[in-house]
């Protein structure tokens, strides 16, 4: 067992915190903050972190090591054990096209934490300015024009996806433990280190641009964590309509005496509880949650259906949350999300795609460091080992899948698996333009439907398993039990949350409803596909669709999922 | 940075550095733990399968996923 091979309980620490860190805590997590507007989306991030992250963490450990027991080790299995009605594997079915489907944009993201190493090695990253450093990340992605991306140059990504695709599924066929074990005792260790290093000097960067001194990390840090917001605002049409955003004591002193000036403008202050009231806002929160620590996924489902009664699943659950967030918010969100505003200033933050800032910012940190370019290459490859710790853990749940459903073996699942993600990847890098493929795939797959299982979960595990049944099934094994205040939390608090927030977004960003008078949001997400039709949004959301199609027509024809559950064996 | 954001800041990025240490130290001191934690890195049994060599292919018994059957070594039977 693995177990054995890990002699030290660094370790053993190092293993698990080394599952849970990926692209989502240095990249996903600050484009997330700054797209939702930095203070605001913190507080809702660690209420949802609280309320539903962990304990959803937990139940998700104890269905799967339960239904692992009875041999089943897919989300269509699990599922099937806990519901047993026939429909209630279909409900598996989004446990599968998650993590494969996040898997097919996931490389992509991999492969230009490659191209970055690489670039930073050759010299071609050592930009003295934002338009450089945007137009070069621009170009390598083929963020101007679909299909540009696909090059087989240095500065493109075409040789990098290859590498990386390859690399995943060599491992992945040969066997990964042996060299996850490497990554864990060496490279992760190395990334911390290396991130605590990078966090000093963004720390210490100031303002960067003499031409504009508000732009500064004590600003940045500001616009991340200050719970009030300051915008200047102009009539429109009669009504007051956000122009932009003002952070720092001489930024809004500036921006006062412009309002003075011009009485068709004002400057007012945005309470937390307003900022708040946005159902997008909280969407978001909770879909970072699940997303960096890997929750509605069907990973954690997957992994702890191969784990024995004598595992702490407790234990490891926080573990893997608590490496999770140290280098989540403690490090992700403080080296890059600073970094961006002191380099690019509000405007500049707020306008970047999910997984676009890092990629833009970073390189100039690394240009005002000593040696920058080998830290610059070195940070880059270590983000791209963790990664693919991370995306191999997204394709066991389809490997289990296919094993489960086709009575297949694992290689001939992996080669069917690599077919299927090859062709989503392909998809993924050629429709590049303004990462839109790409974006409308995180958001309805990466945030919607992991919030959508998410909600399944906790509801079996608290209303059809029973809370009290659960929390002493998770207690087995475990070096502590789970405090019992999460008993409430788990039956009542998290669900009515989740559904609360689901029903208000449809409310208010798929059907328009508007409350105090508000003019109508649409998210840009559901104006993409019905109010101004983007056809790559369209085909992204169809390839989501055909694949979870597939998924449930081996479902209705596998009988590992039509098996009636013995009744000493029911849940 | 206002007042709020300071306190935000440091409260939130305080809370996640106590409980990364606090879990750190619960398993440097919880005798036999290293054996019970678990990440998403460790051979599965479907893949220790097929790594294993053909000649204890012969000898084991043929556990199957997904048929009800348990995969060898990967677990034990439930509580009654």
């Amino acid at each position: 067992m693995a177990e054995e091979r890990w002699s030290s309980r660094l370790g053993v620490i190092m293993a698990v915190a080394g599952s849970a860190v990926g692209l989502g805590n240095f990249l996903r997590f600050p484009g997330q903050a700054a797209q939702y507007g930095g203070g605001a989306f913190m507080i809702a991030y660690f209420i949802s972190l609280l309320v539903i992250g962990l304990p959803i963490c937990w139940a998700e450990w104890t269905m799967g090591r339960l239904a692992g027991q009875h041999g089943l080790h897919s989300s269509p299995g699990v599922f099937h054990y806990f519901l047993r009605p026939r429909w209630g594997k279909y409900v598996g079915v989004i446990g599968v096209v998650v993590p494969v489907i996040i898997y097919m944009y996931y490389v992509v993201i991999e492969s230009w934490c490659l191209g970055y190493a690489v670039n930073f090695l050759t010299g071609g990253l050592n930009f003295h300015s934002v338009e450089a450093a945007g137009d070069f990340f621009a170009a390598f992605i083929g963020m101007k024009e679909n299909g540009l991306s696909v090059g087989f140059h240095l500065d493109q990504v075409g040789n990098y996806l290859i590498l990386v695709f390859v690399l995943n599924f060599i491992l992945i066929y040969r066997g990964i433990a042996k060299g996850i074990e490497w990554f864990c005792n060496w490279a992760m260790p190395a990334l911390l280190v290396l991130a605590l290093v990078i966090l000093v000097r963004v720390l210490t960067l100031g303002a960067p641009d003499p031409a504009h001194p508000d732009y500064n990390v004590v600003n940045g840090l500001g616009f991340m964590w200050n719970p009030e917001k300051v915008v200047v605002e102009r009539v429109v049409e009669g009504a007051w309509v956000k122009e932009r955003e003002v952070v720092g004591t001489s930024a809004i002193a500036a921006a006062g005496a412009g309002v003075r000036a011009d009485p068709s403008t004002r400057l007012r202050t945005i309470g937390v509880i307003e900022q708040l009231l946005k159902p997008q806002l909280w969407l978001a929160a909770a879909g970072q949650i699940f997303f960096s620590l890997s929750v509605g996924f069907g990973v954690i489902l997957t992994y702890a259906s191969y784990l024995s009664r004598k595992d702490d699943i407790v234990l490891s659950g926080l573990s893997a949350t608590s490496a999770n967030e140290f280098c989540e918010v403690g490090l992700g969100g403080l080296i890059t999300l600073p970094a961006a505003f002191a380099f690019l200033g509000v405007a500049g933050v707020a306008g970047m795609g999910t997984f676009a800032l890092g990629f833009q910012v970073l390189p100039l940190v690394f240009a005002k460091l000593p040696l920058g370019w080998f830290f610059g290459s070195v940070f880059f490859f270590l983000l791209f080992l963790a990664a693919i710790t991370s995306s191999l853990s997204m394709l066991q749940p389809g490997i289990a899948f296919l094993e489960e459903a086709l009575k297949i073996g694992r290689r001939q699942s992996v080669a069917i698996l690599g077919f299927i993600t090859a062709a989503g990847s392909a998809f993924v890098v050629y429709f590049s333009k303004d990462l839109k493929a790409l974006d409308t795939l995180d958001f309805w797959v990466g945030t919607f439907l992991i919030f959508i299982l998410a909600t399944i979960q906790i509801l079996v595990f608290s209303w059809g398993f029973g809370v009290d049944r659960g929390l002493a099934e998770a207690d087995r094994g475990a070096a502590f039990p789970i405090p019992r205040f999460f008993a409430p939390v788990m039956k009542f608090l998290c669900p009515a949350f989740l559904i609360t927030v689901f029903c208000l977004w449809v409310l208010v960003n798929v059907f328009g409803v508007t409350f105090g008078g508000r003019p109508a949001e649409f998210s840009g997400y559901v104006k993409d596909l019905f109010i101004a039709p983007d056809p790559v949004a369209w085909m992204s959301v169809g390839l989501v669709v055909a694949f979870a199609l597939f998924v449930a027509l081996l479902c209705a024809r596998a009988p590992a999922y039509s098996r009636p559950i013995p009744r000493e064996e029911l849940p | 940075m206002t007042l709020g954001g300071w306190f935000v800041m440091i409260v939130s990025v305080g809370s996640v550095t106590v409980l990364f240490f606090w879990c750190l130290w619960k398993v440097f001191t919880t005798p036999e733990e290293t054996e019970k934690l678990h990440g998403f890195s460790f051979e599965t049994p479907d893949e220790a399968e097929e790594n294993r060599p053909a000649a204890a292919d012969a000898v084991a018994d043929a556990g199957q996923i997904g048929s009800g059957k348990l995969p060898k070594g990967a677990h034990e039977p439930p509580d009654p």
